[in-house]
């Protein structure tokens, strides 16, 4: 299998290198090109899943690593200028997979674990973005550009860092959870704690960068507060629309279901931008509103969808491996490693405290953590804010912040894959039985 | 954003996805079945007409036909994939040998016909050799030779046996059609001076039909072991992105390259090949309404040369069609009447709005004068083509009824 899926790699790879000398280096054809880099992402992300069920690795992973790999910093079959022009799956895929994640959360299945989640969100996020805190806080007086800052713009420096990089990946989990067809405790703990944290997330990093606005009043022009307001609402606004819609498209049509969602998400992420809106949302709202306020339910939509997924999950990690700038990872890869462990300990301790003060046992509260350690979207776009809002030291912090996103984008995944396979949640791996032989383990919050 | 201009998007979007769940609505297709009428008379009109509303009301500029490039060459090859898996062998051969010029000529006189007549029109209002004469007579030809077949349930009712006939040669018009699109695109090249490859014609021609024959090779070696559906679809997927992106990079017709690169997959033996077909059909409807919106933003309906092309090129095509049907009649005395006959070929099929959609590609978003006019030219011989369709079969109607009274 291996054998073959490499096989087919370095045939699309010849094929596609040499259609890109048709035009000289560094031009590309636009629309063509874009076409040409995502039949390419996605037959080579394919045959990486393959191979990476063979190493038991996540098929996340698999897919990232193509995209670093063939993306502009390294072999370059997918060009810079190639990018852009795919950020228009990029969109979709945020919204479906935050769709995804509300259709699986029943907020009636959850009640009697909704304390539970609620104080592991916040306990994680708060411990791990405390000691992220400290540590850039620290890096602000090595730093050359933030060594002169004042004590105010230094401390506001290190909230927004360790704002960006408490923000977990709805996105990997839903990606993981769905190539695993994991169901159980674990999954819908972690899945309802990464999704409630984003919602946090978004919400803080307005009041930190609108901060952050003040003390550097010079350097750029954020959204700040009175953006915030029409931009959240807004958003839940435009998502029970489209769950509306797709309520009475599948209640009196009905075929065609998976095309339609997409078409559907792909016009809300496209007017999203327009109006400044945040795809995540409107999927997350158009899920939940489905699963829990529609006698449809969100199952039988997102199995309908579940053929869009695949390439769209496939396209969107790809292009995230693409866009990591592995030149600058290499330049900050120590702190950011540093700084990925120190978050790993935040996250860890504010589990465990959770977990004693909501009765959890101890073994779920480590793979729950597991569940929190990968970033990519939220993360990320967050990461690109900065870039954009604070450009004197946005891009050197931005620098070693997208480093420890990195890192927690090739390990995170991997970690709770195994999470999921060793809780015994995972459906479809072949390895998914234990190797102590011990059944899938009870939950731990019932 | 203006607040007028979101405002404007807001409800353009809605009316879009509303006239969506509408054209997929079972009652329309049930109509569409029942009357005979193709997609373009029923579900793809709204889509002409707002595509045209939505370039007057400021939504479909060209910085977002621009963003939205990647998605058209995406659906150009899946459509010609899909046009390219009726190229089976096995099933031609089971064909008798003596209808293989009746389908030429049905196929081959309205194109004929058409370019004639079209090519004399368009010297006429100013359109000269040299200025894209040939180029827009040949984009003319390919519409008129695509026929969708009519309601044949009713029209061929007493020679039931014609029906695969009638099928057949409709197929075989689309690849008539897709040969002149693949013409174009070899004759018309772009700017030698920006690629790094400088073939001669002869070249582009070779390399077209091996560009296809290839990504025919790769799709089958990527999908024929493939047993998970949803893998199956992402690798169709891939296929085509890379197909049409190949093509698409290479200013090679992206249509023609896929459906040759479907003709040869749909012809190596493969287990599950009707589930592709199916899942290459199941898609096909709504990228021929993105096409509509895209062709119809570039739709000038108030030039008056659009609609003298329109009358001539509905008249040369119809009559192109009732000579090959007169003729094929007379050389087989098996095939139905004459006029039912014609009438059963003569509906505008779907495909006109994939070269349309090409010739709108290749000439950038807004479009150059003569390609509006031909667009004007096939919505309006689709209409006019249709109304004659649908008189007739009213009449065939009646007289059915009163056969099963008798």
């Amino acid at each position: 299998m291996i054998t073959r899926a490499l096989l087919t790699i370095a045939a699309v790879v010849a094929l596609t290198y040499a259609t890109r000398s048709f035009v000289p280096r560094g031009a590309t054809i636009t629309g063509s090109g874009a076409a040409l880099a995502f039949g390419f992402l996605l037959i080579v992300a394919v045959q990486a899943a393959h191979i990476c069920d063979r190493l038991r690795m996540p098929r996340l992973t698999g897919y990232i690593l193509v995209g670093m790999l063939f993306g502009p910093e390294l072999l370059r079959i997918v060009s810079a200028k190639m990018l852009p022009d795919l950020a228009l799956v990029k969109g979709t895929a945020v919204a479906l997979i935050a769709f995804l994640a509300g259709c699986e959360l029943n907020l009636r299945r959850l009640r009697p674990r909704l304390r539970a989640i609620g104080t592991t969100a916040l306990l994680t996020m708060f411990a791990a973005a405390v000691l992220l805190f400290v540590l850039f806080f620290g890096l602000t007086y090595v730093i050359p550009i933030t060594a002169q800052f004042t004590l105010l713009q230094r401390v506001v420096v290190a909230l927004i860092a360790a704002n960006i990089l408490a923000a977990y990946s709805p996105a990997v989990v839903v990606g993981i959870l769905s190539e695993t067809k994991a169901r159980g405790p674990l999954s819908e703990t972690a899945l309802s704690i990464v999704v409630l944290a984003d919602l946090v997330i978004v919400v803080t990093y307005a009041l930190s960068s609108t901060l952050g606005h003040v003390v550097f009043p010079a350097e750029g022009s954020g959204g700040g507060l009175l953006l915030l307001l029409p931009h959240i609402f807004g958003s839940i606004v435009a998502g029970m629309v489209a769950g509306s819609v797709l309520a009475l498209y599948v209640w009196r049509i009905s075929a065609r279901s998976g095309i339609f969602i997409f078409a559907l998400l792909f016009i809300a992420a496209e007017a999203g931008t327009a109006l400044h809106l945040n795809p995540l949302l409107i999927g997350l709202t158009a899920g939940l509103l489905l699963e829990n306020l529609t006698p449809i339910g969100g199952e039988q939509l997102a199995h309908a969808a579940e053929g869009v997924a695949l390439p769209t999950f496939a396209i969107f990690f790809a292009v995230v491996g693409a866009e990591v700038q592995l030149q600058a990872f290499l330049h900050t890869a120590p702190l950011a490693i540093g700084a990925a462990v120190v978050r790993a300990a935040g996250i860890y301790a504010g589990a465990r405290l959770a977990g004693r003060i909501v009765g959890l046992d101890r073994l779920f509260t480590t793979r729950v953590t597991l569940g929190l350690l990968p970033q990519a979207g939220v993360a990320i776009a967050l990461v690109a804010l900065l870039l954009a809002d604070f450009p004197p030291w946005g891009p050197i912090v931005g620098t070693i912040v997208l480093g420890t996103i990195i890192v927690n984008q090739l390990i995170g995944p991997v970690l709770f894959r195994n999470a999921i396979v060793q809780a015994g949640e995972a459906a479809v791996v072949e390895s998914a039985s234990l190797p102590d032989g011990r059944i899938a383990d009870e939950d731990p919050m019932a | 954003m203006t607040a007028p201009d979101v405002a404007r998007l807001v409800v353009a979007l809605a009316v879009a996805v509303a006239l969506a769940v509408l054209g997929a609505h079972p009652r329309v297709l049930r109509w569409e079945r029942r009357f005979g009428l193709t997609v373009l008379a029923t579900s793809g009109f709204p889509f002409l007409i707002l595509g045209l509303l939505f370039r007057e009301l400021g939504v479909l500029t060209p910085g977002v036909l621009a963003d939205l490039r990647p998605l058209f060459e995406f659906g150009l090859g899946w459509v010609g994939l899909t046009i390219g898996t009726n190229l089976d062998l096995r099933r031609f051969d089971r064909l008798p040998p003596a209808l293989g010029p009746v389908i030429a000529l049905a196929s081959l006189l309205p194109i004929l016909f058409a370019a004639v007549a079209c090519g004399l029109t368009l010297a006429w209002v100013g359109v000269l050799p040299g200025k894209g004469l040939i180029r827009d007579a040949l984009i003319l030809m390919a519409c008129a030779a695509v026929s969708a077949p009519a309601n044949l349930e009713l029209l061929l009712r007493r020679w039931k046996s014609s029906t695969r006939l009638v099928l057949e040669v409709t197929r075989i018009d689309q690849l008539a059609a897709l040969a002149i699109l693949g013409f174009v695109a070899i004759m018309f090249r772009p700017d030698r001076t920006v690629t790094l490859w400088h073939l001669p014609r002869s070249g582009w021609f070779l390399m077209t039909l091996g560009l296809g024959a290839l990504l025919g090779i790769v799709i089958y070696f990527l999908v024929r072991n493939v047993r998970d559906p949803k893998e199956e679809l992402a690798l169709l997927m891939g296929g085509v992105a890379l197909a049409s992106g190949m093509a698409g990079y290479l200013a090679l017709a992206v249509a023609v390259v896929c459906a040759l690169a479907g003709a040869v997959l749909i012809n190596f033996p493969m287990r599950g090949r009707e589930r592709i077909v199916g899942t290459l059909r199941e898609f096909e409807r709504p990228l021929y309404f993105l096409f509509l919106f895209v062709v119809g933003a570039a739709w000038r309906p108030d030039e008056w040369q659009g609609w003298l092309l329109g009358a001539v090129f509905a008249v040369s095509r119809a009559y192109g069609k009732i000579v090959a049907a007169r003729l094929s009649t007379w050389m087989e005395p098996a095939l139905p009447e004459w006029k039912p006959f014609a009438v059963a070929l003569l509906p505008e099929s779907t495909i006109a709005i994939v070269v349309l959609f090409s010739a709108t590609a290749l000439d950038g978003a807004g479009g150059s004068a003569q390609v509006r006019w031909a667009i004007n030219a096939v919505i309006v011989g689709s209409v006019l083509t249709e109304i004659a369709v649908q008189a007739f079969q009213r009449r065939e109607r009646r007289l059915a009824g009163e056969e099963t009274a008798a």
